[in-house]
Formats: C-alpha cells, sequence, structure tokens
C-alpha cells in the first residue's frame, strides 16, 4: 500500500493525532510533573469512563444518529453499583448484571422509539434521557451507597503506571474494531449511515441494525457508568450529565461525521485523551476551570473547521 | 485491505495493552492500602479523647496546600473561598485552588491532579459524602493529611480532620429562638431548602429538637405548612403568598435560610398583614431588609454557617504539617446575629452577595462588596 495514498485516505486521523501530540508537547512544556507516571496513569485513570461511552456513542453517529440518554445511563448506572444487595464479590457481580441489563433494556427502549414508532433519534433518546434520570434519582435520590474498596482497587488498582480498567477500555476499543472492520455488522452500519434508502432497497434489514447498534451503546454506557462508580465509590443520580455531551464532543474530535455513514472509531483514543489531558494541563498549571470548559468548546470548534475546509477543498 | 490494516493495528495496540498490564502479573495494591491505614490508626494512640495524632504528616515549610471546592454555585460559596484565599495569603503558605463546577466525578480527577502537581496538605469541600473517599484515602497514604469542610464525607479513614458548623444546631438555635418568642404556643410555617438535601434536614432535624424540648413537647406549636422553598427567594416569596391565602392566624416563620425570609417578610407586607418573628441568615440582603423593618416591630434571629469554615480548616491542615494532634472533628458553635447586635453587622453599603458573618478585614471586604 501506498503510505500517501494511506495518510490521504485516514487524513482525519492524522489531524486527530497531531492534534493529541501538540496537546501532549503544551502539556509537557508547561508543567514538569505532566509527564510523570503517576499523571500519565491519572489521565488514563479519567479518561476510561467517557471512552467506553464514547465507544457506544459512535454507532448511533455512524447511522446519522444519536444518543443523548448515554449521561442518563452512566446516572443509573453508578446508582445500581452503589445498591447494598447482598455482601462479597457474589454480591457486586449481581450488580454488575443487573447494571448491564438496565442498560440493554434503555437500549431496546431507545430502538423500539426509533425504529418502530419512527421517532427522531434527537427526540427519542432526549425523551429517555428524562426518564431514566427520573429512574437514577428514584433509586438514589442523595448521592451515596457504597462500593467496596475491594471492587473499586479491582478497576482502578495500578499496574506500573496503567490502571486495570484500561483493559476493559482496551477489549472493548478491540471488540469494536472488529465488528466494524470485518463483521457484517459493521458494513451494514456504514451503509445504513451513509445512505438508508439505498441500504434497504439492497436488502440490509435496516431497523434490525438500528436496533442492535442502540443496544450496543447503552449497555457500552453502562459499562462506562460500572467504571465511573468504581471510581467513585459511590452512587450519584446527577453524575452521568456531562457524558452526553462529552462523548459527542468525543466522536465529532474523532474525525466520526455527524451526518452518518463516515469515521472510524480509531480516532476516538485520541480525542478521548484530548479531552482529558486539557483539563489536566489546565489544572497542573491553576488554571480557573472556567477556562477548561472553554478551552474545551475551542478545540472542538477548531477540529471541526479543519475537518470541513479539508472537506470543500477535496470538493 | 486498508481498513483492515487499522483494525489489525488497533488489535496490536489492544494487545500490547494488555502484555504491559499483565506483565508485572498478579500484583495488587488492595492488600497494601489497608494495612497502611491499619497502621497510621495504631499510631492514632495517647492524643486525647476525640483527637488525631498527626506525628506522620509532620514536615518543615514553606507548604503548598491544594483546595479542592466542589463548586461556587452561590455567594455564601464564593465568599468562603474568598476568606481561604485571604487567609492562606495571611499565613504565607501558597494555595491552589480547583472548582469542579458541581461535578464530583470532575472533583475526583481535580484532587489526583492537585496531589501530581504536588502539595504538602488537602482541603476539600465536597460535593458528595462518599465520591472523594477513595482518592483521599490515597492521599493520607502518601503522607498528605486531608482536611475536609463544610459538608461531611462517611469513611473515618478518608480524612484526618473534618471543620464545619452542626446543621443540627444550626436549625435548634433558631427554633429555641423562634418558640421562645412565641412562649411556645401558636401557629408557624416552615420554609425548608432542597428535598433530599443533606444539610436540609439537619436543620429541619434541629427545629425537632427545639420544639422537643419545650416543656409540653411542643404540643402547642401548630405547624401549618412546610414548604421546599430550595433556600431562593422567589420560592419563599410563593411559598409565603400560598401560606398567607390559606391561614388567617400565622404567629411566625421558621425559616433556614435568608433569601427565603427575605421573600417572606415582603410576601407579609404585600398582603397587608403585620409581620411577625421569622428566622434568618447571615446574608447581608436579609439583614438590611431585617434592619428596615425593625420600624415595624420586626423581630429576627440569624444564624450563620460562618463563611470562615475555610480558615479553620486551614489552620487544621498547618497544625498537621507542624506535627500537632488535631480535633477529629471540628464543629464551630454556629453564630447567630441577634436584633441587640445587628448593627455592628449589617452593611448598607454593601451588595447583598455580602455574608455579614466575616474574618474578612474591611478592607479586603470593600474590593468586593462595596456597591
Amino acid at each position: 500500500m501506498n503510505l500517501r495514498a494511506f495518510i490521504k485516505r485516514h487524513d482525519n486521523l492524522f489531524i486527530v493525532y497531531a492534534i493529541l501530540l501538540a496537546v501532549a508537547v503544551v502539556g509537557a512544556v508547561s508543567s514538569p510533573r505532566f509527564l510523570t507516571g503517576i499523571n500519565l496513569g491519572n489521565i488514563m485513570e479519567q479518561a476510561v469512563g467517557l471512552g467506553i461511552v464514547a465507544l457506544g456513542q459512535v454507532l448511533t453517529i455512524l447511522l446519522a444518529g444519536i444518543d443523548l440518554s448515554v449521561g442518563a445511563v452512566v446516572s443509573m448506572s453508578t446508582a445500581i453499583m452503589s445498591l447494598e444487595l447482598s455482601g462479597g464479590a457474589a454480591g457486586i457481580l449481581l450488580n454488575i448484571l443487573l447494571t448491564l441489563a438496565a442498560g440493554a433494556l434503555v437500549g431496546v427502549f431507545n430502538g423500539f422509539g426509533i425504529v418502530r414508532l419512527r421517532i427522531p433519534p434527537f427526540i427519542m433518546t432526549l425523551s429517555t434521557m428524562c426518564i431514566v434520570n427520573g429512574v437514577a434519582l428514584k433509586i438514589r435520590p442523595v448521592p451515596g451507597g457504597s462500593i467496596p474498596y475491594e471492587f473499586m482497587d479491582l478497576l482502578f488498582g495500578r499496574i506500573g503506571i496503567f490502571p486495570h480498567a484500561v483493559l476493559l477500555w482496551a477489549v472493548a476499543g478491540a471488540l469494536l474494531v472488529w465488528l466494524l472492520g470485518s463483521r457484517r455488522l459493521g458494513r451494514n452500519l456504514y451503509a445504513v449511515g451513509g445512505n438508508p434508502t439505498t441500504a434497504a432497497l439492497s436488502g440490509i434489514p435496516v431497523g434490525r441494525v438500528r436496533m442492535q447498534a442502540h443496544i450496543l451503546c447503552s449497555v457500552l454506557a453502562a459499562v462506562g457508568g460500572i467504571c465511573v462508580a468504581a471510581r467513585m465509590g459511590s452512587g450519584d443520580a446527577t453524575l452521568g450529565e456531562t457524558y452526553s455531551m462529552d462523548s459527542v464532543t468525543v466522536c465529532v474530535l474523532g474525525g466520526v461525521s455527524l451526518f452518518g455513514g463516515q469515521g472510524n472509531i480509531v480516532g476516538l483514543l485520541a480525542s478521548t485523551f484530548i479531552l482529558t489531558g486539557i483539563s489536566n494541563i489546565l489544572n497542573m498549571v491553576g488554571v480557573s476551570s472556567y477556562y477548561q470548559y472553554v478551552f474545551k468548546g475551542l478545540i472542538l470548534l477548531v477540529t471541526v473547521l479543519v475537518f470541513s475546509i479539508k472537506d470543500k477543498q477535496k470538493g | 485491505m486498508k481498513k483492515r490494516m487499522l483494525s489489525l493495528l488497533s488489535l496490536l495496540l489492544a494487545g500490547m495493552l494488555t502484555l504491559t498490564a499483565c506483565g508485572n502479573g498478579g500484583q495488587t495494591t488492595g492488600g497494601q492500602t489497608d494495612e497502611d491505614m491499619g497502621d497510621a490508626q495504631a499510631e492514632t494512640t495517647d492524643v486525647g479523647e476525640g483527637m488525631v495524632d498527626t506525628s506522620q504528616f509532620k514536615k518543615d515549610g514553606p507548604y503548598t496546600i491544594g483546595f479542592s471546592n466542589i463548586s461556587v454555585v452561590n455567594t455564601f460559596r464564593v465568599q468562603m473561598v474568598r476568606e481561604l484565599e485571604y487567609a492562606a495569603e495571611q499565613a504565607g503558605v501558597t494555595l491552589y485552588t480547583t472548582d469542579a463546577g458541581g461535578d464530583t466525578s470532575k472533583q475526583v480527577s481535580d484532587i489526583q491532579d492537585l496531589m501530581a502537581r504536588g502539595i504538602d496538605a488537602l482541603l476539600v469541600a465536597p460535593g458528595s459524602t462518599t465520591a472523594t473517599n477513595a482518592v483521599t484515602r490515597k492521599a493520607i497514604d502518601q503522607g498528605i493529611p486531608v482536611i475536609v469542610f463544610n459538608s461531611e464525607v462517611e469513611d473515618e479513614s478518608a480524612f484526618t480532620g473534618y471543620v464545619g458548623t452542626d446543621a443540627i444546631e444550626f436549625g435548634y438555635v433558631m427554633g429555641k429562638w423562634l418558640l421562645n418568642e412565641l412562649d411556645g404556643k401558636g401557629n408557624i410555617i416552615v420554609l425548608d431548602g432542597t428535598a433530599g438535601a443533606g444539610v436540609g434536614e439537619m436543620r429541619h432535624q434541629g427545629l425537632q429538637k427545639a420544639l422537643d424540648e419545650l416543656p409540653d413537647g411542643g404540643k402547642n406549636i401548630n405547624i401549618l405548612a412546610t414548604y421546599y422553598a430550595d433556600w431562593a427567594y422567589d420560592k419563599g416569596k410563593q411559598a409565603t403568598e400560598q401560606a398567607l391565602a390559606a391561614y388567617p392566624d400565622i404567629d411566625g416563620v421558621w425559616s433556614q435560610g435568608g433569601a427565603m425570609t427575605q421573600g417572606a417578610i415582603e410576601a407579609f407586607q404585600a398582603a397587608g398583614r403585620p409581620l411577625v418573628p421569622m428566622t434568618g441568615e447571615d446574608s447581608n440582603g436579609f439583614l438590611k431588609l431585617w434592619k428596615e423593618a425593625q420600624s415595624e416591630g420586626f423581630k429576627s434571629i440569624a444564624a450563620s454557617d460562618a463563611a470562615w469554615q475555610g480558615e479553620v480548616a486551614l489552620e487544621a491542615a498547618l497544625k498537621a504539617l507542624a506535627g500537632e494532634p488535631i480535633e477529629k472533628y471540628n464543629y464551630i458553635p454556629v453564630p447567630t446575629i441577634t436584633d441587640a447586635d445587628i448593627d455592628q453587622y449589617v452593611r448598607p453599603e454593601y451588595s447583598d452577595a455580602y455574608w455579614c458573618n466575616t474574618k474578612m478585614p474591611k478592607e479586603v471586604a470593600d474590593q468586593y462588596y462595596l456597591e
């Protein structure tokens, strides 16, 4: 394969990794503590939850849809995880199963509304967000409950600089790369996202593809929620709020088109670290958190601008 | 083909991560942490009842202190941060402040970042009773004393000392004054904070405690209605309007927030009803209105959450760094302002955002609050 052609084909990826490199250089220059093992481990720990949620979000965006309910699923997951059902290792396993089942149920609900009732994804998942937030608040009206330190350590203890949960993220990422790259679901997903009418005409079960994508998305949001719960050691029905928009940001920054059918998930690794890294660096140099939000917005804006200028040049 | 290349690359990357992760095989940190905590607790002997031995934190200055704040969501918290910043300046320590904007997950990241940046002690105004516990335990493991203030956390091994006012005491002081004004009998309405908020429930418990302490157990106090008015001016006013329409005889208002009391006073005035005794808080907006309404025979008491509690927390941190024993729970007695001494506290020339029970010198407060 021709290297130049390869770069040209995946230029969005190169842009986002170049930005990540730039962020890393800025971090290293602005604080001597940035490149320490502890801090890099912290960044990974801070990124894992969002990274896994974004892996789900990308499936709906590839379908030219969106899932605004992932944040609520994260909140609900922390609430379920923090219930003291029964003691010991088996107890927490029950929490995990319940959380994943609840996630899958939300996915089925979203899929049903979008496929059968033909409600636009934006509205459907917005409604789901409200409902799930309500359920989460019902389960855990005030933040609290407690998750055993042993379980927190299982996910966020570190080997070298790597928090264990990074492995979970890597497995989820590898699974999706495999699904999207070499399975029928992946091909169908791109086809439906690119042009649903053509896809339907060529015999692709459009409804089933959407349904599968939403179930997978919500289950991944639940997995992300489990990580967040393990990190916080407690349940909080409002904890997930930022995850809906942040996961969309990660997808767009990672070069996935909001119009569907374009982009791949390799960029998400970089864009997740860009978002997390910015907050970290600004904390390390002591910049007020208000600017952290401004920076997040600016980086997103600039990247999307670069993408669109480049696409225009391509004609 | 190209897509397959990329898939392969990602798989490789994932594989590498897996390999590195497995490389150190079998080492977990769980047991370690617990042992360390055990040691730390074993050392805390012979320093007196309720005191914590801090000799393990002793080190020489100059000090850098980290402060992780959950948010500056209201004027009280804004002033709380300002008073702490002023106190740090006076004490000659460097203060690194982070603000999580209400996001508990960001607060955990903030604390990690502060630790990575390098701090000698950590102050935390937490947003949750449990979320920060794991990370503050790590801080203590690393020899960083942790002082939690303003809002309590659940796990005693997750902080070195706690500083704050007692929310039950806050409600009790107000309740006792109001019941005394009413001679233990009459109709009152209650303006509570937000449903489910811990501080609000505790302040309400304080009222209950005052009722229980009456010789007749509060039998002659009739609570007409209880409203959750979210500590907000408009909701306090609305609730009181409703109450005034529904009940011809209201003898007192137990309100657990100054802004709600402001709303209640205005509702009474608008309805043309004579002002009854109401409880309030030390916000300047309320005190100004109270001062004006004194001519109409209005009486009140203002309890205070002590905007300067961050300074007390800082003192505790510095003590810990000097290796001196500190209190595990340092409850600041709830300061109050009464009809007798309101003139010392109210500042007509300042904005409503000012909290009158302060330790900021006038020159500093002038900069922020002069209108």
